[in-house]
């Protein structure tokens, strides 16, 4: 496989994996915008086990486990304490940042020193099998969302929270166990970035991608199959602009390639317009 | 990112045991320093440097010293503005982007002295300290030229900064003077950390033909090295030596910044400061060109040479190596 679409699938994978993870909480009626946040501690828990000696599965592993336990964190505040999403998620987003920091100053020194991991296999097509199965984990949601019992209640949850509670359902149970597994993806998404493409961790890493996959969620009109093509189209075009920006001799200023991935996704998000799709008690405390 | 309140708790707490005796307790009486960096002191690179000079202006002049991390260009001013209210001796901003929040804030305060790393502007309280890394940078780019089988090599940034494309600039002199008609491109990428961003733009530098890569993306540095190894092709380490990160990087453009930082501080110290621009070449020893023993077996001995005789030039001054007008 070319160069191009390796790298393109290979910055889309993380993107992906920590959407699907939103998508999830957001049709259970929840929402966290500490995306970022959580992406960090994925990233830096798979850089630590790592260095600590742990293969690279092993350390996705690590980076899964922490997530769960990262979206039972945010849920004990923001489903069951009923605190305004938005600001746990926002406290979420500084905390991770200092934490993970202050972590890694633990672990690297103070003045940091450059600590490189191993990365993941290559399985097929020069793609580790974990940043391929990415591309499958929207499909599982959509049948879970529309073909399973608990994934009825989740989007009833999110949509209708007092009918569910009126039927015996717990609108926190649901949302906690969403937030759970949202987290362990978020985190999953991080822990590919450092696993795949970025061969260590560095305070920062996640450069934003946390709010690109916050993006990519309402792209898709909460959909999850239409995760894939959004994802892909960010992550192509962030490959795409490096080769612009190589080939040279356009004249136009770099930072119009590189706010090329978000432009993309602006205007699909303007022509995707007014079609709704949002879940009806999003961000609305369990009753 | 937040100032890191443990090391200013730490340092208030350190001047007012260190006066609380003779002076007035609210006030350092003692030779202070402080620094701003714009990222992360972990980042192996630019701001652990400047960190490591601050230490060793607390080890070597015994001042009291204090560091925050700021982000945006609003900060950079309050941060000035508090120190120098902390009657602080002398205030480093750490890069070219701190000079005109510097220059507004000593205008206020001209018993503090700062110094911001690179940048042109001066008062008798204010000068940059240039560090003429640009000289290493065209050392890379000869080398580059010399040994470069397709003519075409690229060049790695984070954020499109003067300083940042100033050594590009001369690193594509050195290309181009070692290779004629050859060409060297820059891909910026936004962010000094995003390592993945990095390795991307390595990447499509090399599927373009670029067949050496020289990077000024600080902590992303990595993404760059592992990028070159996967293409089998060579980069640079700058900044810091690098060579021992991977066995890609031929050599690094070095700048020893705690023995500029230091030599600064003890002017300062002294009375001596003057208000001049500090600069620091390969002459003064601060900046270095560095071959990574483990692949100096692969260039040829005439390459060695000719970058010897070329960096004598630039010392002595016979050869003034072209840099960025700021």
């Amino acid at each position: 496989m070319s160069g191009f679409f390796a790298i393109a699938l290979l910055l889309a994978a993380p993107l992906l994996l920590a959407a699907t993870g939103e998508l999830l909480l957001e049709r259970a009626g929840s929402i966290q915008i500490g995306l970022e946040g959580t992406m960090l501690i994925g990233a830096f828990t798979a850089f630590a086990a790592a260095r600590s000696g742990a293969g690279p599965h092993a350390a996705l592993l690590a980076a899964a486990c922490a997530g769960l336990l990262a979206g039972a964190a945010f849920a004990a505040f923001a489903v069951a304490g009923r605190a305004d999403p938005i600001l746990v998620g926002t406290a979420w987003n500084l905390v991770a940042a200092g934490g993970t920091a202050f972590s890694y100053r633990l672990l690297a020194g103070a003045t940091g020193s450059v600590l490189e991991v191993k990365a993941l296999p290559p399985f097929a097509f020069g793609l580790p099998a974990a940043a391929l199965a990415a591309f499958f984990v929207p499909a599982v949601l959509e049948v879970f969302l529309t073909r399973t019992r608990p994934g009825l209640a989740l989007v009833a949850a999110g949509d209708n929270p007092l009918a569910l509670e009126a039927t015996g359902g717990s609108v926190v149970a649901v949302r906690t166990a969403a937030s759970v597994a949202a987290g362990a993806l978020g985190a999953l998404g991080g822990a590919l970035l450092v696993l795949t493409v970025s061969p260590t961790f560095v305070e920062g890493v996640t450069a934003g991608r946390g709010f690109l996959a916050l993006a990519l969620v309402v792209f898709a009109r909460w959909k999850p199959l239409r995760l894939v093509p959004g994802a892909l189209l960010v992550g192509g075009a962030t490959a795409l602009q490096y080769r612009l920006q190589a080939g040279g001799g356009t004249g136009i200023p770099y930072a119009v390639f590189l706010a090329l991935p978000g432009l993309l996704a602006l205007f699909a998000l303007a022509a995707a317009r007014g079609r709704g799709g949002a879940p009806k008690a999003l961000g609305t405390p369990a009753p | 990112m937040k100032p890191r309140p443990s090391i200013l708790l730490a340092v208030s707490a350190f001047a007012l045991v260190s006066c609380g005796k003779s002076g007035p307790p609210a006030r350092s009486t003692g030779f202070s320093v402080a620094l701003l960096t714009p990222g992360p002191i972990s980042d192996a690179g630019w701001n652990a440097g400047a960190y490591e000079g601050l230490k060793a202006i607390e080890k070597e002049l015994g001042a009291s010293i204090s560091h925050v991390q700021v982000k945006s260009p609003s900060e950079f001013e309050e941060q000035f503005r508090a120190y120098a209210a902390k009657a602080t001796r002398l205030v480093f901003g750490h890069g070219f982007e701190f000079q005109d929040a510097a220059a507004r804030v000593a205008k206020e305060y001209p018993s503090t002295v700062f110094v911001t790393t690179s940048g042109s502007k001066t008062a008798p309280n204010l000068a940059p300290i240039v560090f003429e890394l640009e000289q290493a940078a065209y050392l890379c780019g000869l080398v580059s030229g010399r040994m470069t089988k397709t003519g075409k090599a690229g060049m790695v940034g984070g954020v499109e900064l003067p300083s940042i494309k100033s050594t590009f600039l001369a690193y594509e002199a050195g290309f181009v003077a070692g290779h004629p008609g050859g060409t060297a491109r820059p891909v910026f990428t936004g962010s000094f950390e995003d390592v993945a961003g990095a390795k991307a733009a390595a990447l499509a530098l090399a599927d373009q033909g670029c067949d050496f890569l020289f990077q000024n993306a600080d902590a992303a540095a990595l993404g760059v090295f592992k990028g070159a190894e996967e293409r089998k092709i060579r980069a640079f380490g700058t900044n810091k030596n690098q060579n021992a990160l991977s066995p890609a990087v031929l050599a690094s453009a070095v700048i020893d910044m705690p023995r500029a930082f230091v030599e600064t501080a003890r002017r300062v110290k002294d009375g001596k400061f003057d208000g001049q621009t500090l600069r620091y070449g390969l002459a003064s020893g601060v900046i270095s060109f560095v071959w990574n023993p483990a692949a100096l077996a692969n260039v040829p001995p005439a390459v060695v040479e000719e970058t010897k005789s070329a960096e004598e030039k630039i010392r002595s001054g016979a050869f003034v190596v072209p840099r960025g007008n700021f």
